[in-house]
């Protein structure tokens, strides 16, 4: 029998991006987003995890050009899982839609995007299962943030848009998506019509888009359309929002393209079901398009939300990276105190861990926090809810609390910090006091 | 001590309130001679359903409210009353016009001291409510600002039991149980706020998520507290206790009251606001959706009815001939009988009726003392008490036969038509004149007129609004060419709607929506008043001004005339302007508005046909007829001749201008007369 490649139900694509919302974690000096730790992993490895679990083979890993090397890195010499991956980069400043479409060749099934910073203890099959049996356009996932338990607010505030996401009661199709930001009035209004067709609709502003999709293959020729249109478009921002409208508008659907895209992916698959149907006993399917009369949309779009009992989290922020590091830490089945080479009266929190080869001297205490590998800790050091980079060096007498220390840094004795980012390589000088601030380096553009 | 507090409130008088009056038209002429809550629904009247519902959830005490025909309820009830252990007190109110001063009577007599079920007379129900007032007494004792439980139930939208045209959407917190937002919908949507469910924005501060439903029958059934009529009170505006009493509450800040919601789906609740609810209520009767409130229990005294197969309830005194067939879903009355080869199905016959030979009978609802002689066949309509219909009289669909009416032998009724035999008063008469179009030669009745909607009515009502929800209203009651047409239309509309507004250019949205309705109003020969009518919500839906409009709706007026047509048919330039001329009329006021209508005039001849020659052969006539009905005034086509820019234009606008010179030279002729006239008389 001749060797026949497997057809992969799926492709992947892991949407790797620069992380505004952590600077100053994504320093170049640092790492890049999906580089940095939860629980002394890099986060990406928790996307490959997941998906590796979900039975996905091949995984494209779209990073910016400015972190790539140290993603190519780890991908090809640290990662040690089975997927086959290749990494794509792009220019710095391009949207996710212009990624995907830029990859566009390369995409032949359908498609699941997830983003770098997407942490999740859902089952894959769960969400997928939505795809599989309901075979929409698009299957969102959607999750209602946790609460922060307080930590580093970050330094830079970016303010999270609040969405306004309406989903079917019944078949939770996906209707209605908003941005506050759109929204200049102080009115909410739907069409009736709409409501005629879901009569019952949850509209919910605390659920937030988790950044993981699963697409019908089509679709990438409509993104490439829409990156055509607009610079630095975007999935969340252009193509979701619009394949949700062209649900329901047809005048939309036809003018931005969507019904031809459905179009030409019909045309090209018709052959296959052609046969198909002509060879089966069961009578062919009227077209409801021309019975009724009545336009039915080509989109469907289907949105699974998260159960608030699993977990699920996005480190895009310095807050959310932080809570997200310590539910791990918290839940991890990793050995605390590997390494134990620490002297006596130190105190480990159960709470925290610590990575391998690093060193803790005398009547210092850590809790709730995490600490990466081969980091030197002084004497009489207190680390509360803080999370310190692999190569750090913490010197004697120094305190820090609600910090993030990232690596290759050194904090030198007697230095007291609060609620502080310290970028990579940054030397915090001795006896500083600080709080509230980011210590790092002034790089030039 | 609170635990003495709990005791005394559990042993509570339940109270009840019932609002016998509906305070609309919809059931006349039938209305007019008796009350809407004693109207009979499958035998038994109305507001004995409402007792029954009552009774099971263990009220022991209710008022009922009514204004009109108040003699007749009261006796009703206090007929009732023997054979219940309900109190039941009939508090008659000449003055109550609205569900609102019903409630402000009620606070002004200070009769209600606890929580209380306020309900319409017609609702036909079988929820048990303890439930319901458990939670509300629950939410009354944490929270005091929770004045009002509404009771919904679950249907889909398109249900039976939902009157079509009555719908109303809820925006609910599922978690604490509130009612956040209230908003009616009409069947037909003409103006854009119609179409869009509005809420307001702050609703999401206090409550993150929120469910908007269009899938709940509302039947106002509502715990109220003793807040609510003193809460009318206050607000002596309010009437409805939906569209102004519950969004009143809803929207105001100051008040900071709450309304809440219970959501039911497993049991029957519907209400009887409609003829067409008086059909679906009363087939789930039969169907037995509302058991136990079905026939064969036997509610009033003296009914003896019996269930046989194929939902059949027939009294023992019956007659029935050996060769009528009985079909399925019938309730025959007590003493009744039917005669040789006549055929029943899916009706309700009441008492003492004769129903002769070889009558056919779907569909519809005859009351006691009817005479139906042979060959009649009686389709979807309701006929009333003492009613006669002579052989061979057909009744179409959707009539309402009102009280000892007589149809003369072998007319037929046409269909939606409301008869009655009471004389029209507004005509100032005493005595009946009957009309033998409608009732026949032997006749006695007259069709019956709805009164005329007062002007200073703040919303005006799409008239298709009110049709829907007549009995055996379906979209085959406009004919077929204009049902495709609605359908596309309503379609088109909807689409058109479907994208965002700001994308549209409102001019062109006006325009298409002008469009639309001058066709329908053609092509349905629509009165000029109602075209005007919807032709004025447009106008005022999209913010627009009556120039915009002239600048469409003459055209419109215009291309309609067929100057091929030959005489006697509907296109000609007469004829089409004698029908649609007023309407231009209503869109020209003063003087500027009929300068301008003669420029939009000059230009729209000049569009729709090129060649000069036919151009004038509407411009001509159409002017003169603007001077004849004055609509243009002599002044105003004066000054439009001399002006500059409508010398101006394409060539045929100047040949327009010139073809109107002979008329001008007449009229400034007749105006110098009339000024020598005048200072003849001076």
């Amino acid at each position: 029998m001749p060797y026949r490649r497997r057809v992969p139900e799926f492709q992947a694509i892991i949407m790797a991006g620069y992380g505004n919302g952590l600077y100053p974690l994504t320093e170049e000096n640092n790492m890049p987003k999906a580089l940095l730790p939860v629980v002394n992993q890099p986060m990406i490895s928790y996307q490959l995890a997941w998906l590796e679990s979900s039975g996905v083979t091949d995984v494209i890993v779209v990073s910016l050009n400015s972190g790539s090397k140290k993603l190519g890195h780890y991908l090809d010499r640290v990662y040690e899982g089975q997927l086959h991956i290749t990494l794509e980069v792009v220019d710095d400043n391009t949207g996710t839609a212009d990624a995907l479409a830029s990859i566009k060749d390369k995409i032949n099934t359908d498609f699941i995007v997830i983003s770098c910073d997407l942490l999740t203890a859902l089952i894959p099959h769960q969400f997928l299962d939505m795809h599989r049996s309901e075979d929409p356009t698009v299957t969102a996932l959607f999750f209602e943030p946790n609460k922060g338990e307080g930590g580093p607010t970050g330094s830079t505030k970016v303010k999270e848009v609040t969405q306004y996401v309406g989903i079917d009661a019944v078949n939770s199709q996906l209707i209605y998506l908003n941005n506050s930001d759109d929204m200049h009035s102080d009115e909410f209004s739907l069409r009736i019509s709409l409501l005629e067709k879901h009569p019952v609709m949850n509209i919910s502003r605390l659920l937030q888009d988790a950044h993981l999709y699963v697409f019908k293959r089509w679709v990438i020729d409509l993104i490439a359309e829409v990156s055509n249109k607009r610079t630095m478009a975007s999935i969340k921002e252009h193509v979701l929002p619009l394949l949700v409208k062209s649900q329901h508008q047809r005048v939309l659907a036809d003018r931005e393209g969507v019904t031809r895209a459905v179009e030409a992916a019909a045309a090209a698959n018709s052959s296959t079901q052609k046969l198909a149907l002509e060879l089966s006993t069961t009578q062919l399917p009227v077209s409801q398009n021309n019975v009724d009369g009545e336009w039915k949309s080509p989109v469907n779009c289907k949105a699974f939300v998260i159960p608030k009992e699993i977990y699920c989290g996005r480190a895009n922020t310095i807050p959310n990276y932080f809570e997200i590091n310590r539910y791990y830490t918290k839940i991890t089945d990793k050995a605390r105190n590997p390494g134990a080479t620490s002297q006596v009266q130190t105190q480990v929190g159960a709470d925290s861990l610590i990575g391998d080869d690093t060193k803790i001297g005398e009547r210092s205490s850590v809790k709730k926090s995490t600490i990466g590998s081969h980091i030197t800790i002084g004497k009489n050091v207190k680390i509360v809810n803080s999370i310190v980079m692999d190569h750090a060096i913490i010197e004697d007498n120094v305190k820090v609390e609600g910090c993030i220390i990232c690596s290759g840094s050194k904090v030198c004795e007697k230095s007291m910090l609060k609620d502080c980012e310290v970028g990579g390589g940054f030397r915090v000088e001795k006896e500083t006091t600080a709080r509230n601030e980011q210590l790092v380096d002034f790089q030039e553009q | 001590m609170p635990p003495k507090e709990k005791v005394e409130s559990t042993e509570q008088l339940l109270q009840a309130v019932i609002l016998a009056d509906s305070f609309d038209e919809r059931f006349q002429p039938i209305t007019l001679e008796t009350a809407r809550c004693l109207l009979p629904l499958c035998n038994v009247p109305l507001i004995s359903y409402t007792f029954e519902f009552l009774a099971v959830a263990g009220v022991q005490e209710i008022y009922v409210f009514c204004c009109s025909h108040s003699e007749k309820v009261k006796d009703y009830v206090k007929q009732y009353e023997k054979t219940s252990n309900m109190k039941i007190h009939t508090i008659v109110s000449q003055e109550c016009y609205s569900v609102g001063d019903a409630m402000r009577e009620l606070d002004a007599k200070q009769l209600i001291d606890t929580d209380f079920i306020l309900v319409s007379g017609d609702v036909v129900s079988n929820m048990k409510l303890d439930k319901v007032l458990e939670e509300h007494r629950a939410r009354r004792q944490a929270d005091k600002s929770a004045i009002m439980t509404m009771v919904l139930k679950k249907a889909s939208p398109h249900h039976r039991s939902r009157a079509v045209g009555d719908g109303s959407l809820f925006v609910l917190d599922q978690s604490s149980k509130e009612c956040l937002h209230y908003q009616p919908v009409k069947a037909f949507k003409s103006t854009r706020q119609d179409r869009r469910m509005t809420m307001d924005m702050e609703i999401f501060e206090k409550h993150p998520e929120i469910q908007i439903r269009n899938d709940l029958i509302d039947c106002q059934i509502d715990i109220c507290s003793v807040e609510v009529p003193a809460l009318f009170t206050e607000n002596f505006d309010y009437q409805d206790i939906r569209a102004d009493f519950v969004h009143g509450i809803l929207t105001s800040d100051l008040l900071g009251k709450t309304i809440h919601f219970h959501e039911v789906s497993d049991v029957y609740a519907a209400r009887v606001r409609s003829t067409q609810m008086y059909d679906a209520v009363s087939k789930d009767i039969i169907s037995r959706w509302t058991f136990p409130m079905v026939p064969d229990s036997n509610l009033p005294t003296g009914d003896c009815y019996e269930y046989r197969r194929g939902l059949v309830y027939k009294e023992k005194s019956v007659v029935l001939s050996r060769t009528c067939v009985v079909e399925e879903k019938v309730v025959i009355g007590a003493n009744t009988q039917i005669a040789e080869n006549s055929v029943l199905s899916n009706c309700v016959i009441g008492k003492n009726c004769v129903i002769g030979a070889n009558v056919k009978i779907d569909n519809a609802y005859i009351w006691d003392n009817v005479t139906v002689k042979d060959n009649c066949v009686v389709q979807r309509s309701i006929i009333a008490n003492g009613a006669v219909l002579e052989q061979g009289v057909t009744v179409s669909k959707g009539c309402l036969i009102s009280f000892n009416v007589i149809i003369g032998a072998n007319t037929t009724v046409p269909p939606y038509s409301r008869i009655t035999a009471l004389p029209d008063e507004e005509e100032g008469e005493d005595e009946l004149v009957s009309e033998p179009a409608v009732v026949g030669a032997t006749g006695h009745g007259r069709s019956f007129k709805e009164a005329e909607d007062s002007d200073d009515e703040e919303d005006q009502v799409d008239p298709r609004n009110k049709q829907v929800n007549r009995l055996a209203f379906d979209m085959s009651a406009l004919n077929f060419e204009t049902l495709q047409q609605e359908e596309s239309a309503s379609e088109f509309e909807s689409e058109a709607s479907d994208v965002e507004e700001d994308e549209v250019n409102p001019a062109e949205e006006l325009d298409r929506e002008i469009t639309q309705t001058l066709e329908r109003a053609f092509k349905e020969d629509h009165d000029v008043d109602i075209a005007a009518l919807e032709l004025n919500t447009l106008r005022m839906a999209s913010n627009s001004n009556f120039h915009e409009m002239r600048k469409r709706i003459i055209p419109g007026v215009l291309k309609n005339i067929d100057l091929s047509a030959k005489a006697g048919s509907k296109k000609t330039v007469k004829a089409v302007l004698t029908q649609w001329g007023p309407l231009i009329g209503k869109m020209i006021h003063d003087e500027e508005d009929q300068v301008d209508g003669l420029f939009i005039l000059q230009k729209a001849c000049a569009t729709i046909y090129e060649d000069p020659a036919l151009a004038q052969k509407i411009f001509a006539p159409t002017l003169r007829y603007f001077y004849d009905e004055e609509i243009a005034e002599e002044d105003s086509i004066l000054k439009w001749y001399h002006s500059e820019a409508s010398r101006d234009g394409t060539e045929t606008e100047k040949r327009l201008h010139k073809v109107a010179t002979p008329m001008i030279e007449f009229l400034e002729q007749s105006e110098s007369e009339e000024d020598d006239e005048d200072e003849d008389s001076e």
